[in-house]
């Protein structure tokens, strides 16, 4: 029965830190009493986001250095670690002027983020369904806490009863897939399903089925997307950026650790079903961004899009493709956090300036933010001298590598309507007047965020490997080889 | 190869540099610059970096005769692992393609700049003025070059998405104007398909070339992958011309599209047509430097693909002949003085096309000179029209005004003979035979003989609408509105008429540089390498026997006369004879009641050869119906209506409906792995 009982060896550092970070910080909440306004509470605030972002970032960095169970287990999940933590702490500063600043449950954010990422971090490290399972169950309560944290927007509790059901669906589905293989298999760990799973059984193949839909839900990704976009909208732009960014970079990392490491057999019959996923979800999620008038939605529909074409690397299944997907999943983690930043900076008082009406003219208002709204929606798209580019011509690359161009040229072809999507918005940026005359003030976190994240979408758009060109090692290495194919 | 002493890098920094100058002044600090800061600024980086280009070329002059000069600025970056890693250099290369189209980029850009410094600096709008234009040639000129002389695939792709973008900018400098905008971002999107496919064509050569060499994505290495694209294999639709394809055919293809959407050629014509209103130096830009300039100097790059697929090729020439002649027909039929010479541009552009598919990069590059300089001047010559009438551009509107306009008509003349091909003392009479030479011995097109007729139709048409343009616009009686002073109507000052016969000049002197070796034969004595240009670009000499290209020019020259000849009677001596034939030809029209008095009976009369001829129902379905119904239109109402209003359904924010989405995928998944496992 030994291999029945979970090995907690997966609580690695990084779940150790954040686990614990998130009690230091309902220690200290406590400890200082309510008042959060003036210069004090700023104070406060700034002490508590670096030591949340401290705790992440030791956390991140622990999963590279760290010799233990994680590392062993598999690069996927240390690398998962370390991506997450990176694409989360730009996401918490995010937090510090608009979500924290009027409310008094400052603690309280902080504990519900490192919950979810000590969630996140936990999954990405386990090599067992039951504790893979309970570690995206606090991921995803966590997650869906956040959503409701903010509770001044209209759309705020609607958002969060999707998010609690989107939840629960996928949770129950997981649930019962995880089920099935250990009726099937009598074992819980990832290796003993593997070895004992009779290929093509029928409670194999249902509980495939049954942990595919549950994963692509947890992941929003098509054709389980329909929730992102309405709890998008709901959700406060800090939110927003840690659930679209750090959560699911993380749920996409643990599916496909289930899928590679849990059915490798199946990943040739899968192929064609993700090539198709992939297809489907990268157009439908371009043609709907097209139609949206909300950036929210806009950016929640583009990212249904992005994730369809993340799943053209589980069809192609080969490590180049893993790589590619890793820088994928950072490039555009960045380009997302950075536009929603500026929507941060734009926001003051009552003014949301969320819409398409609300941002025409930006340029003629804030021409700085105009100009790094639009890299951030031009390395989206995919045009060159952005992250963005890179990350999609790696992805294009694997799949063409593999033998499969058609999913290729497809998502080509909806990357015009994508393209078309958000150029429609930038040209509204630069070439319709303006509507509003509400001018915000950047505060120096926000600044500092756009910076960091312009630098990087640039740097890895015009010098994406400086270093590999001379060495034959460098960044796209990096995301790749840690990767080890499985057997 | 040697390594250039000229740093070739900065002849795309310096208009760069310009650009980012006056950008960062106007866009980012809000600060406008005096007009004579602002001319030096752009002049300054045009003229300098032409300076950096004539010394680059002297110094290529000098080396041996397949000489290239290549500078290297270090690596750019890198992916994959070695051997199959792909190492991308920031290099440039002078070679004598692309020392002509580099040259030729500059001087137009130069001439661009000094027109719009002519005739923009009236307009005191803000954000209107010189200065936010000038830093978008500064940056088009720059793009252009960077493509010209990039020695990599990367940073010519690069170069080409950026061309995308100051095209976009340009056609949509008056922003504040809706058409103008749509028309901007529908160049742009169409564009982006040429992009598109473009990249897709990189990645299966460099593909087919990976694990041959470390670094292949140089133009020279990619001669070397031409086995390696014959080797693959794709299915094909038998009804495209194969059941199965080679790696090279489906390269040929791609690079294929992206030349038409770039050049605005059939079926994506449209772009070209609708961005007629952009300022007339963008449309100078646009229309002879950026979207010719870049596509045919990929074509002539790449001229091997087309070689290597001879069905791709003849689907380009058949396209391009197509584009030519109903380029040429659509032209007649135009009132807008900018949309006839829009139409026209696609005409000529198709011309190209079949110089390239016949794979005679000299014919297709002279092809683009000429047109870069007869095209030129005409749109100068037709904007100082257009000024002096108000700037209206309706040719019902003017006529006569030549009599006040008589610098800018020899001008216009120059450039008229040129384009129709008339008189053998110009470029374009000769661009004209050597691309009729390129196709008429060509093996590997289908239906070469045909492709032939089909030019010598479409000069022919093309002289016609051409002449119907000078005489309804320059002779006959005055039309223009009582609103416009006559006497006030005068040539413009010499900081535009000098740029103009700068131009009308180099028609005339152009003919040296590649005058077909039967006319150096007939008018000089022991002239060798008559056609410098072809003996520049390193290609053989011309292979049709003798009398066959005399009966080619008879033909050619025949058909320009003849279109020409059939302009000038039926709108100048015979406009009553014209209008009671579209009268009778467009009966149904006339009796709807349009016209209210004689004279604007009579004015209708003349573009009524619109409805009654080129606007006739063939013409008129492929305009309407295949360019802008199918292609355009369709596909945004397509987009709109079928695709996104039934998805949008799907968005309904009711989580029941949700739930009931999430397990009908889950059940789909689940058939899905059975009948896999189980078939």
């Amino acid at each position: 029965m030994n291999e029945l009982i979970p090995d907690w060896g997966a609580m690695t550092p990084a779940v150790w830190i954040t686990a614990l970070g998130a009690l230091v910080i309902l220690a200290i909440d406590a400890g200082f009493g309510s008042s959060n306004r003036g210069g004090r509470g700023a104070r406060r605030r700034g002490l508590l986001l670096m030591l949340m972002s401290t705790a992440v970032l030791v956390a991140a960095l622990s999963s590279i250095q760290a010799s233990g169970p994680l590392a062993d287990r598999g690069g996927p999940g240390a690398v998962g670690v370390m991506l997450v933590g990176l694409l989360a702490i730009p996401a918490l500063w995010l937090a510090s002027t608009d979500l924290m600043a009027n409310r008094s449950e400052t603690g309280l954010y902080g504990v519900l983020v490192l919950l979810a990422l000590s969630g996140a971090f936990m999954a990405l490290g386990s090599d067992q369904i039951g504790v893979t399972w309970v570690s995206l169950e606090l991921m995803g309560l966590a997650s869906v806490l956040l959503v409701g944290f903010d509770r001044r927007g209209s759309r705020t509790d609607e958002a969060t009863l999707k998010a609690f059901l989107g939840e629960a669906l996928s949770s129950a589905l997981l649930l019962f897939g995880f089920a099935l293989l250990f009726g099937a298999t009598g074992r819980l760990d990832y290796e003993g399903i593997r070895k004992s799973l009779e290929i093509g059984a029928p409670l194999e193949i249902a509980g495939l089925t049954l942990v595919l839909g549950g994963g692509l839900l947890k992941c929003g990704l098509a054709p389980f997307h329909q929730w992102g976009p309405d709890i998008d909208e709901g959700s406060s732009v800090a939110v927003m950026a840690f659930r679209t960014v750090a959560i699911r970079t993380a749920a996409i990392v643990v599916l496909l650790r289930l899928v590679t490491e849990v059915f490798p057999a199946e990943m040739e019959i899968l192929s064609l079903g993700f090539a198709i996923l992939a297809v489907g979800g990268s157009s439908l999620g371009s043609l709907m961004a097209a139609r949206q008038a909300h950036i929210k939605r806009m950016i929640s529909w583009g990212g249904v899009a992005h994730g369809g074409n993340l799943l053209v690397a589980f069809a192609a299944n080969d490590q180049e493709a893993y790589g590619a997907m890793f820088f994928y999943l950072f490039a555009t983690g960045v380009a997302t956090i950075g536009a929603l930043c500026v929507l941060a900076a734009l926001k003051e008082g009552n003014f949301q300036g969320e819409t398409i009406d609300d941002l025409s003219g930006l340029a003629s208002r804030r021409p700085m933010l105009a100009i790094l709204l639009t890299l951030f929606l031009t390395s989206l798209a995919g045009l060159p001298l952005t992250a963005g580019f890179w990350g999609k011509w790696l992805l294009l690359r694997s799949i063409i590598d593999v033998g499969d161009a058609w999913p290729a040229l497809a998502i080509l072809i909806s990357s015009v309507a994508l393209l078309y999507t958000y150029f429609r918005w930038i040209a509204a940026f630069f070439m319709r007047e303006s509507q509003v005359t509400v001018n915000s003030e950047a505060s120096s976190s926000e600044l500092a965020i756009l910076v960091v994240c312009a630098v990087v979408t640039l740097w890895l758009g015009i010098m994406p490997d400086p270093v590999l060109a001379s060495s034959g090692e460098g960044l796209l290495e990096f995301f790749r080889l840690p990767f080890v194919t499985p057997s | 190869m040697g390594e250039s002493s000229v740093p070739l890098g900065w002849i795309p920094a310096l208009p760069l540099l310009g650009a980012v100058i006056l950008g960062v002044m106007r866009g980012l600090l809000r600060r406008d610059i005096s007009s004579r800061w602002t001319a030096l600024v752009s002049l300054g980086a045009v003229v300098s970096s032409l300076g950096l280009l004539l010394a680059a070329f002297f110094e290529l002059l000098r080396s041996p005769p397949d000489g290239v000069l290549v500078s290297r600025m270090g690596t750019w970056m890198g992916a994959g692992i070695a051997p199959d890693a792909t190492i991308v250099d920031f290099a440039f290369r002078l070679d004598p393609l692309s020392a002509v189209i580099a040259l030729l980029v500059a001087g137009a850009g130069f001439l661009a700049i000094v027109q719009s410094l002519g005739t923009l600096s009236m307009d005191e709008r803000e954000d209107r003025g010189p200065q936010r234009f000038l830093g978008f040639t500064c940056l088009a000129l720059a793009a252009m070059l960077l493509l010209v002389l990039a020695d990599d695939v990367f940073l010519f792709w690069a170069a080409w998405c950026g061309l995308g973008l100051s095209t976009w900018c340009l056609l949509g400098f008056w922003y504040a104007d809706e058409d103008q905008t749509k028309a901007a971002s529908l160049a742009f999107v169409v564009g982006r398909i040429g992009d598109a496919t473009l990249l897709a064509a990189w990645v299966l050569m460099l593909r087919a070339g990976s694990g041959t060499d470390g670094s292949f994505s140089g133009f020279d290495e990619l001669q070397s992958v031409r086995p390696g694209l014959q080797a693959v294999m794709f299915q094909g639709a038998g009804f495209l011309g194969s059941d199965s394809w080679t790696g090279a055919e489906v390269v040929a293809g791609l690079i294929l599209i992206a030349l038409l959407s770039k050049s605005a050629l059939l079926p994506f014509s449209r772009w070209m047509i609708d961005s007629a209103k952009a300022p007339v130096p963008a449309l100078i830009l646009v229309q002879t430097v950026l979207s010719v300039g870049a596509p045919i100097y990929l074509g002539s790059r790449m001229s091997f693909v087309f070689s290597d697929a001879p069905w791709v090729a003849s689907w380009a020439a058949w396209l391009g002949a197509a584009s030519a002649l109903f380029g040429a027909l659509m032209a007649c039929g135009q009132r807008d003085v900018f949309r006839l010479l829009s139409w026209s541009t696609v005409s000529q552009l198709g011309l190209a096309l079949v110089a390239l598919a016949a794979v005679d990069e000299a014919a297709a590059v002279f092809q683009l000179i000429a047109h870069a300089l007869h095209k030129g001047l005409l749109l100068m010559t037709m904007g100082v029209v257009v000024a002096a009438v108000g700037g209206r551009t309706d040719i019902r509107l003017m006529g006569n005004l030549g009599s006040r306009l008589w610098r800018t008509r020899i001008d216009t003349w120059v450039a008229v003979l040129s384009i129709c091909g008339l008189v053998p003392a110009t470029v374009g009479f000769f661009s004209i035979e050597q691309i009729l030479f390129a196709i008429a011995p060509s093996e590997h097109l289908a239906g070469s003989m045909v492709l032939v007729w089909m030019v010598i139709a479409a000069i022919g048409v093309t002289a016609f609408g051409v002449m119907r343009l000078v005489y309804l616009t320059l002779y006959g009686e005055s039309r223009i509105p009582p609103s416009i002073r006559w006497a006030g109507i005068e040539d413009p000052g010499p900081a535009l008429l000098w740029p103009m016969a700068l131009l009308a000049v180099s028609i005339l002197v152009g003919v040296l540089i590649a005058m077909p070796q039967i006319w150096a034969d007939l008018l000089f004595v022991e002239i060798q390498h008559a056609n410098s240009l072809r003996y520049f670009l390193g290609l053989d000499p011309v292979g049709l026997a003798v009398e066959k290209q005399w009966t080619l020019v008879a033909w050619a020259s025949g058909s320009a006369w003849l279109g020409s000849a059939a302009g000038v009677w039926l709108y100048l001596y015979k406009p009553a004879w014209w209008s009671q034939i579209t009268q009778w030809s467009a009966g149904h029209w006339w009796r709807r009641g349009h016209g209210e008095s004689r004279r604007g009976h009579r004015l209708e009369a003349i573009w009524t050869f619109r409805t009654g001829w080129s606007g006739g129902v063939p013409f008129k379905w492929i305009r309407d119906g295949a360019i802008e119904g199918l292609v355009l239109r369709g596909g945004e109402w397509g987009f709109r209506n079928l695709i996104s209003q039934r998805a949008r359904r799907l968005q309904s924010g009711r989580a029941s409906q949700y739930f009931a989405t999430a397990l009908l995928a889950c059940w789909a998944i689940l058939i899905g792995l059975f009948w896999i496992t189980r078939g």
